[in-house]
């Protein structure tokens, strides 16, 4: 058994281009000492795209983001580009130059797209309800299906039977009357974990700005409809079944209602509401002995979207919709160390989305899909490992065929690290593109492609206890019959296979940790550069032809500087982005921006079981006005303070 | 002594000089008010204008060089009232060419002479029209596109000028009072503009929900504002203000003013006097076929009103009496279905779901946008203007362009000369589009203007 493990924990070092443990641990790169350390249900899936590039968000950022949404710490601490309608507001994203609904989100391995849009609001999800970040850059990693061309974004749920905490409070009080308040409770028993989590916040985020688009003289507003409210639980039950088994269930529900802002060029003189509602049930089986692995998955998901619209006189009838969509997904996934060099697997996964939406005139809509997919890596060299990926993917009455390949290899053991993968992927039109009223379209084509990337790490030793990590990774990839919403003759959007898109670019992360005994230092730099690129001349006059697609910015970058010195610490983070185009022709564009957050706080340990954590935070340090989506700004300085209480 | 007689000969010259500075003395012509004998004019310019000359020994004559005869003219005559003085009236036409021109008139008298240069800017640089472009919804994109005479375009002129976005999704441009009105559906604003510089003058703003399509005043000071919910809103133009907004029972969309009577486009004609206009003061007029909303209504050279309706097989131009509020005539444009003789090429098959309608400076004849057969075969279409001359019964039959190249018709407006100029949207993907002017000798000059043109207005109407 023993053999097995450091056969497989070998591989999958190899696999992580971490061959230098030693190194890895100094620098709390968390993946590998949890590999080793603890059983993890996502495993499988890592080691089948040993040549994708995968990043996991550090514990620090998971701390210090944990009052915040998902959006703010993807934006500020990876190379994924959150286009926000501000704070509250809905938050997709663009990964490596793609579209929002071509980043895949996964929860526990689960695929929490939405079924009607398939993008998805990261403004809704908590940090706080997720115990680990982990992006899968690319298309490469196939376990959760097809879609996720520009890549995946996993959260990931772990039961931590070794953490002593057992219980979290916290509460934090911000400007423009924002309130949070969260709590996570943890029972331990040698065979069964139960931890429940509740998090509320609630802002009337109505910050004020200099309003310089509306009227003849700049003038002061402050944000209008803007306020938000989001209520989430979440319930976890693991029990270990045996030596090498567990049950894992999870329960999530969250609820967030929130006014629709309208951008600054526009007199608000109407009211939207949005509500949100979001159920989701996962229950799992892991089950790991010697040479076998086997994993099965089940989920159900509910999301409840209700929107109204409604003015302030009765000139004009209100307007609403409501829209429930709801998801079954089952999952098996069996992996085998045929020998010490090969491991072979294959995994199904069936899903069925049924969707009840009054903007698909009211009817019941839903469609079927079954994905099967079988994988090897293989170990031919000690510093080489290679894999494959093979997946059918049944759609309806659709099917479609798409594959992975990748190897990973120490160039230099302990310094340089080399991996790639080249895959081809598909991503089918999502309910709204095809069933939408008015203006779905049944005959849009799939969006497809084959993708490429190399990733170097390199890890020289400097000097102890300086350590440096870089990571570069040069993208390519082509997407054919990109889907667009344009405006038709007929008064209405419709969609469209429009474009053939061309993305690639660089992703860079330096990491540098310094630790002594009483100081430890971690600076993170990420910075990332996008081409995305329209290579379809529609006509002899389209000027979007060779232009950078809309909202991707072609650089961004962010820092991240952590120092502990004995019990205080100092967070700073810095995030850039550039400027983006909003129409497709590059006539238009909207300004970089710089925003700088700052917090500091202490850590006061009274006795041996409590920590009492005061932190005082600074957002936009500089007052820097800013706009993610062009016309919608984002909040000015603003000062919160919080309390956590842990033991 | 030497010194002081130098001193005072000195000092004679000078005073000298400046007394032949500030008096004419005889035999040497002057023209008062005139300095280094140039004389610039705007090219719009078409007054005569009168000068005093002196300095004028015995008779005075004026000539003005043959060249620039067809435009200038000099007349000079002794001043009634002081015989010293003369007086020279110069006579010049409207220029209507891009660059400057220059007249020599020369004066004589005696053996002195002078010759006066007059020199007539040129339009070139002078704003001929304005596109309207809509921009992409909520994206603050709209743009106004500014054209000269010569040909030179900026494309969004309001934003360079004022360095902030013209607003959400324009919809009309509206001259009234000396300024333009500009219309901004989603922004729920109307701003206004100073014409030629571009300048922001300041904003009408909504208070409640609405979205502002076309502005017409109604008396000398209101102006009412359609929109495309069931509601008109009234503001002052003169302020800038929100009088009141008016609920109706049916949204209006293009509007025009006739006497004391306001007539709105939407699912029927609807008519209101001026003085009246609430909602238990509409009129409605019933129409032959249903009304295209998208078409401008026209007024033409005898007061009667023209509005573009589609009915089954053909459209219908029907011509309005706005005293007694009737149809008073109808116009059958049918078109050729596909099985029948009339399916040829060059047929009239259809109109676009954006059709649009206009006249030219004389106010006699209709252009509207068809759509015409170029394949009976394959049935394609491209589409073409069409004429209708008012005293007449039938469209003119020979089509008076046709509109190759065009990718989307968003747009449609014909100069004061009769010229078509088209707004295209390409594909409707968030692109700039292009004003294509379609010329009699079949080229077509295309520019570059904002993100979906669908108007254009021509300066010569400011007035």
């Amino acid at each position: 058994m023993k053999r097995t493990v450091s056969i497989l924990a070998g591989l999958l070092l190899s696999a992580l281009g971490a061959s230098a443990q030693q190194v890895y641990d100094l620098m709390e790169i968390r993946m590998d000492s949890i590999v080793v350390k603890e059983r993890r249900p996502v495993r499988p899936e890592e080691e089948a795209t040993v040549g994708t590039r995968v990043t996991r968000i550090p514990r620090i950022a998971m701390e210090v983001n944990q009052t915040k949404s998902l959006s703010e710490l993807l934006s500020n601490n990876t190379n994924v580009y959150i286009k926000s309608l501000g704070q509250g507001a809905l938050a997709t994203s663009s990964f490596r130059g793609t579209a929002s609904s071509h980043t895949k989100v996964n929860w526990n391995g689960i695929t929490i797209n939405p079924s009607m849009s398939s993008s998805f609001d990261f403004s809704q999800v908590p940090v706080f309800f997720a115990d680990d970040v982990v992006l899968y850059h690319g298309g490469a990693h196939l376990k959760n299906g097809t879609g996720g061309l520009g890549g995946s974004i996993n959260l990931v749920n772990t039961p931590g039977w070794n953490d002593p905490t057992r219980m979290k409070i916290f509460t934090e009080i911000g400007a423009n009357e924002t309130y949070t308040a969260a709590a996570s409770v943890r029972f331990v028993q040698p065979k069964s974990l139960f931890q429940t989590r509740v998090y509320y916040q609630q802002s009337e985020n109505d910050f004020q700005y200099l309003n310089k688009v509306l009227k003849l003289e700049p003038f002061k507003e402050r944000r209008k409809e803007a306020r938000y409210q989001q209520t989430g639980v979440m319930q976890e039950a693991y029990f270990r079944t045996g030596d090498h088994s567990q049950v894992s269930t999870n329960l999530w529900f969250q609820a967030g209602q929130r006014r629709l802002p309208q951008p600054i060029i526009v007199n608000v003189t109407e009211h939207e509401k949005q509500k949100d509602y979001g159920l989701k049930y996962y229950l799992g089986y892991d089950y790991e002995k010697g040479k076998n692995a086997f994993s099965a998955k089940a989920a159900y998901l509910l999301s409840i979207l209700d929107y109204n619209k409604w003015f302030d006189n009765d000139y004009f009838q209100a307007q609403g919709s409501f829209n429930r969509m709801q998801s079954v997904q089952l999952k098996t996934d069996y992996t085998r160390l045929v020998s010490e060099k090969f491991q072979a697997g294959v995994a199904l996964m069936y899903n069925h989305d049924f969707v009840h939406a009054s903007n698909y005139q009211g009817k019941t809509t839903g469609r079927d899909i079954v994905d099967l997919q079988a994988n090897l890596l293989w170990h031919p060299l000690s510093w080489l490992t290679v894999n494959g990926q093979v997946m059918e993917e049944f759609n309806d009455s659709d099917a479609a065929t798409t594959f992975a390949a990748g190897f990973t290899s120490s160039i230099v053991p302990g310094l340089f690290t080399a991996k790639g993968s080249v895959s081809y992927n598909y991503k089918f039109p999502s309910l709204n593109d095809l069933y939408w009223s008015p203006g779905g379209n049944p005959d849009l084509l799939p969006e497809k492609g084959m993708s490429y990337d190399f990733t170097l790490n390199f890890t020289p030793k400097i000097a102890e206890p300086l350590y440096l990590k870089v990571t570069a990774t040069y993208y390519l990839m082509n997407v054919d019959n990109w889907i667009m919403w344009l405006p038709t003759m007929n008064w209405y959007w419709q969609p469209r296979n429009v474009q053939n898109v061309l993305s690639h670019g660089l992703e860079v992360l330096t990491e540098w940790n310094l630790v002594l005994d009483r100081f430890r230092a971690r600076l993170g730099i990420n910075y990332s550069y996008s081409p995305s690129i329209n290579r379809e001349r529609n006509f002899e006059e389209d000027d979007t032809y060779r232009k950078q697609l809309p909202y991707i910015p072609l650089h961004k970058a962010n820092a991240n500087l952590h120092v502990e010195y004995r019990n205080f610490f100092l967070n700073y983070v810095l995030f850039y982005t550039g400027r983006r185009y909003t129409t497709q022709d590059e006539s238009y564009s909207t300004n970089a921006y710089t925003v700088h957050d700052a917090e500091i706080g202490y850590n006061w340990k009274l006795g041996a079981r409590y920590k009492l954590t005061p932190k005082i935070s600074v957002q936009n340090l500089f007052d820097e006005y800013y706009e993610s989506t062009q016309y919608y700004p984002m909040p000015l300085r603003y000062i919160s303070g919080s309390l956590t209480l842990t033991f | 002594m030497k010194k002081l007689l130098l001193f005072v000969l000195l000092m004679a010259g000078i005073i000298a000089c400046s007394k032949n500075d500030s008096e004419p003395t005889p035999g040497q012509i002057q023209i008062e008010g005139i300095t280094g004998n140039q004389l610039k004019l705007g090219y719009a310019e078409n007054t005569d204008r009168e000068f005093t000359v002196t300095g004028i020994v015995g008779q005075l004559t004026a000539t003005v060089e043959s060249s620039a005869a067809g435009w200038c003219q000099a007349k000079v005559e002794q001043s009634p009232t002081n015989t010293a003085e003369w007086l020279l009236t110069l006579t010049t036409s409207e220029y209507t060419g891009t660059t400057e021109r220059k007249a020599y008139v020369i004066l004589k008298s005696g053996d002195d002479a002078l010759t006066l240069t007059v020199i007539q800017t040129g339009r070139g640089t002078t704003v001929e029209m304005v596109v309207v472009s809509e921009g992409q919804f909520t994206k603050g994109t709209a743009a106004l596109s500014a054209i000269t005479y010569s040909g030179t375009s900026t494309w969004d002129i309001f934003r360079d000028v004022n360095n902030m976005p013209l607003g959400d999704v324009a919809q009309s441009l509206t001259y009234i009072d000396g300024k333009y009105f500009v219309a901004l559906n989603n922004s729920k604003q109307v701003k206004v503009i100073e014409p030629q510089t571009f300048k922001l003058l300041g904003t009408v703003d909504y208070e409640q929900a609405g979205s502002p399509r076309f502005i017409v005043p109604v008396n000398d000071h209101e102006a009412i504002v359609s929109d495309l919910q069931s509601q008109l809103t009234r503001i002052d133009y003169k302020t800038y203000e929100i009088i009141e907004h008016i609920s109706i029972p049916s949204s209006i969309e293009k509007m025009v003013v006739i006497g004391n009577k306001l007539f709105g486009m939407g699912s029927s004609v609807f008519v209101f006097d001026t003085n009246n206009i609430t909602a238990g003061g509409a009129r409605k007029i019933a129409v032959t076929g249903g009304i295209m909303t998208t078409a401008k209504p026209i007024v033409d050279k005898n007061g009667n009103l023209w509005v573009f309706c589609t009915s089954s097989g053909k459209s219908v131009l029907n011509c309005i009496d706005p005293t007694t509020e009737t149809v008073i005539k109808t116009v059958d444009i049918p078109y050729a279905t596909s099985g029948t003789n009339a399916y040829v090429e060059g047929a009239i098959t259809g109109t676009s779901f954006y059709t649009r309608m206009d006249t030219d400076r004389s106010k006699s004849r209709l252009y509207f946008y068809m759509n015409m057969l170029t394949n009976a075969d394959r049935g394609t279409t491209i589409g073409a203007i069409y004429t209708f001359d008012i005293d007449k019964d039938e469209i003119n039959s020979e089509v008076y362009r046709e509109l190759p190249g065009l990718g989307m018709m968003y747009g449609m407006n014909i100069s004061p000369d009769g010229e078509v100029y088209l707004c295209d949207c390409l594909d409707y993907t968030a692109q700039r589009g292009f004003l294509r002017h379609y010329q009699a000798d079949g080229n077509v000059v295309s520019q570059r203007v904002g993100v979906y043109p669908r108007m254009v207005h021509f300066t010569e109407y400011d007035k």
